[in-house]
């Protein structure tokens, strides 16, 4: 039935647009298709569970530059666990937008943006995590004169298939300060401001609950030269609800970043501190739902399988960090550089709880009902949460082969964040590993390399440790890979991750099709996690872009 | 076109600005006529909260703390059961110090499965599924109750059915009681129930997670003890219509006390009658022990 409709869909707009030779018209879109199965598996705990199928298939069309109407249909057949609430199919998104009517771009219908970093607001799509909090409204998009953007946002969030109870308004201006003032000045100067409300109706009888939620955000950035800097502050007034326990604290956060870069060296220096600043387009949300706000989170996104084992996820209620990141690529035809050069990075970054202290001798923290607590802005909490020093070393050995080798320290204190799984009649604990990788790449010919991995964690807690190794060849249009995880320091049942990948490249078209275990663990991007439970059994990953 | 565009943004960002809830102490509403006692002329909705904790859960006294602030406002309305599953790392006993109480229920873990136990700290509600959860999360305990007690006029509901319990005391060493449980129907009861019955008991000082902080001396209370007549407990037929039938329970072949539950002053004995094909519970009931009597 989906297909039929899927064929009459497309054989209606081919024929529109295309047949009928409409120029000003154009219809593109892309096609994202995943399958698996899942077969029982004691060893790593895999359950049997039916084939899951998910598809996300966009189409958009444009009249000139002047509208978009866009749809995107989704398909989800038995969801992995976390994702039960996406079952069924449908239309997953529509718009229509309007621009270039007199410096005003409007859109109806869902629409995804952010102001700032996402600090206040932010709304994405992202269905690895199984996110997608589209605003379902109004947004107008203003440029009174050059220098100055103007957003304007009201709608409900998007909830699986509904929407969420709370009604989203916001505003956001971005000033370009050159163009006013300093115009011949080295210096760029841009200076930013957002307001958002949420209004959801209080239908508690034990709480009076604040119908209006505001808050704002001020922030600002500043170039000269090889120097940058940039900062943000928001403010959110008292916003009781499930994921902070009730209590009638404002929320605060802040971001502050600093970078330098030449030819071969930049550094950047970064620091952030969030205090019960979880918002959410209804009080009563938890996980990933109805999140109106995103916190950047200040920790090395992880791409190697090892590596991200023991992720940092964001701390919304409250958290206290720095990063310092470096790169320098030691000159060509030195010693150490050699004839190409050397690089090495150095990535160091840690985040600790906040301070917080009881408001009176007879209430507890976080007692629902009260101020909750009281926090010295400048004092770090007691408890760190995570910790991660990474040295990485790339080398081109000559003009075939290239290899980089990467040290890695974590710290995890999963006694507090308890976002691990863990064995029957354990406990969270505080992790501590260290985890080494090399990796070779050799370029046969153009468009033809292979590539092998070898990684090591080891830690003296939790599921002890892991070696793993891969051997991936991309041959021009097709790739090849097999890696395997082992957990041979596991306290009770060591266990194999093998898998291996096939697939063709074409255009703008993908196909990879997989056999191979997934260990059940944390799928994180950006420090917003989801579980993935163990699975074993076959899949397919079409993307398509037309 | 300019002016009115500005004009519009500042009205816009003004409506934004201006529609913030600032709320002052005391947060808490006030309610001239939610607490309901056991004791006056008309017989009173109650609602059976069977609350999923653990020693070890650092969560779980926030969600106590709530109950605790539900039952000042709902008073007698509210029955409370503190479950401790059998299957979860936050009810596990250590071996000594201060969290090796064993406050585990085999009960609750069968309760825990039927219902789809998610994590701590969570609750039933009288069974009542809200949008397809039975286990409800801390801020859906008080609108669930509210809704369980008044209709949407505001007046309070009556019950299909009225639970009394009487109980005597026989052996005060062995612990051996005789408990009396009447049922008196207040209206026409269509559909198939079972009568549950329960000890609970309060004031054990325990530790305790609460927060980052380890409580040694917490006070642990409605600790879900021993199922009378099993976690299910027993049929009492269906199509029930104004009978006044009673089920009489002797304790002494299936309660274990043991050294880490000896008082019986402490004690108080909770039965519940609910509809097998909804799971809901329609009315229960909770009778403190007292020696002294």
């Amino acid at each position: 039935m989906i297909k039929k409709i899927f064929l009459i869909f497309f054989l209606s707009f081919n024929g529109f647009f295309f047949g009928q030779g409409i120029n000003n018209f154009s219809i593109n879109g892309n096609l994202n298709l995943n399958g698996q199965t899942f077969q029982e598996d004691l060893q790593i705990g895999a359950e049997e569970r039916d084939p899951n199928l998910t598809s996300n298939l966009n189409i958009f069309i444009k009249y000139k530059n002047d509208i978009t109407a866009g749809i995107r249909y989704d398909i989800y057949k038995n969801p992995i666990p976390g994702f039960e609430k996406y079952e069924g199919n449908g239309i997953g998104n529509r718009f229509i937008q309007f621009q270039n009517i007199k410096n005003t771009d409007i859109t109806l219908g869902h629409f995804y943006d952010q102001f700032g970093s996402g600090i206040l607001f932010r709304s994405y799509f992202d269905p690895t995590l199984g996110i997608d909090n589209a605003i379902d409204g109004l947004r107008l998009k203003y440029n009174p004169i050059s220098g100055i953007d103007l957003i304007g946002i009201i709608g409900k969030q998007k909830n699986y298939w509904g929407l969420g109870p709370g009604l989203i308004r916001g505003f956001d201006a971005n000033i370009f300060i050159n163009n006013f003032i300093l115009k011949n000045s080295k210096s760029i100067m841009t200076f930013g401001l957002s307001f958002v409300t949420k209004k959801q109706n209080d239908d508690n009888p034990v709480y009076i609950l604040p119908e209006n939620v505001g808050s704002w955000s001020g922030r600002a950035t500043l170039s000269n030269g090889n120097w940058s800097f940039e900062g943000e502050y928001a403010y959110k007034i008292n916003d009781p609800s499930q994921t902070n326990n009730y209590i009638y604290k404002n929320g605060n956060s802040i971001i502050l970043s600093t970078s330098y870069s030449i030819k071969g060296l930049g550094f950047v220096l970064s620091g952030k501190r969030v205090d019960n600043m979880n918002y959410r387009s209804d009080r009563n949300a938890v996980l990933q739902e109805l999140n109106i706000n995103f916190l950047t989170s200040l920790n090395k996104q992880q791409s190697y399988s090892l590596a991200s084992i023991y992720p940092y996820v964001t701390q919304p209620n409250g958290e206290m960090g720095i990063q310092f990141d470096c790169f320098y690529k030691i000159p060509k035809k030195t010693k150490l550089g050699g004839k190409y050069g050397t690089e090495l990075s150095f990535n160091f970054s840690n985040c600790f709880d906040i301070n917080r202290e009881p408001i009176s001798e007879e209430t507890q923290i976080y007692e629902p009902g009260t101020l909750g607590y009281e926090s010295n802005f400048l004092k770090i909490g007691e408890k760190k949460l995570f910790q991660e020093l990474n040295i990485e070393l790339k080398k081109k050995v000559n003009r075939k082969l290239k290899f980089s080798s990467t040290y890695i320290n974590v710290y995890n204190n999963d006694k507090i964040l308890k976002a691990q799984k863990i064995l029957e009649n354990s406990s969270h604990e505080e992790i501590y590993a260290n985890i080494f990788i090399t990796e070779f790449e050799y370029k046969i010919k153009p468009r033809y390399t292979v590539k092998s991995e070898l990684q090591h964690l080891e830690t003296n807690q939790h599921f002890g440790n892991w070696g793993m190794a891969l051997f991936e060849a991309n041959l021009d249009k097709f790739f090849f890979s097999i890696q395997d995880l082992y957990n041979y320091g596991h306290p009770e049942n060591t266990a194999h991750y093998y898998s291996l990948t096939m697939g063709v490249v074409k255009n703008s078209h993908r196909l990879e099709l997989r056999y191979g275990k997934v260990r059940a663990g944390l799928f994180c991007v950006g420090g917003i996690c989801r579980e993935v439970p163990a699975s074993n059994g076959f899949s397919i990953n079409l993307t398509s872009s037309f | 076109m300019k002016t009115i565009n500005i004009l519009a943004i500042i009205t816009f960002t003004l409506s934004i600005l201006t529609n913030c809830d600032k709320i002052e102490p005391p947060y808490i509403e006030g309610c001239a006529n939610c607490c309901g006692e056991n004791n006056s002329t008309q017989p009173i909705k109650r609602i059976l909260i069977e609350e999923f904790t653990g020693h070890k859960c650092s969560n779980c006294p926030n969600g106590t703390r709530i109950l605790e602030g539900l039952k000042e406002i709902y008073c007698d309305h509210l029955v409370i059961v503190a479950c401790h599953p059998t299957n979860q790392d936050f009810t596990a006993p250590n071996d000594f110090g201060p969290l090796s109480t064993d406050f585990r229920k085999e009960e609750c873990t069968q309760i825990g499965n039927e219902f789809g136990f998610w994590g701590f700290p969570s609750a039933l509600i009288n069974r009542k599924n809200i949008d397809n959860n039975y286990f409800l999360f801390t801020s859906e305990w008080s609108e669930t109750i509210d809704n369980l007690i008044f209709d949407s006029n505001g007046n309070k509901l009556t019950p299909d059915l009225e639970i009394d319990i009487n109980y005597q005391i026989n052996n005060i060493d062995t612990k051996e009681l005789n408990i009396d449980v009447s049922l008196n129907y207040i209206n026409q009861l269509d559909s198939n129930y079972n009568l549950v019955v329960l000890i609970t008991e309060d004031n054990i000082i325990s530790g305790q997670y609460d927060g980052d902080q380890l409580i040694e001396n917490y006070v642990h209370n409605h600790i879900y003890r021993a199922a009378i007549n099993g976690a299910w407990g027993e049929n009492i037929g269906e199509n029930l219509n104004f009978n006044y039938p009673n089920f009489t329970f002797n304790t002494k072949h299936n309660l274990n006390w043991n050294e880490q539950w000896d008082n019986l002053d402490n004690c108080a004995i909770v039965a519940y009658v609910y509809d097998i094909t909804t799971n809901e519970v329609i009315q229960s009931f909770e009778r403190k022990i007292n020696i002294i009597d």
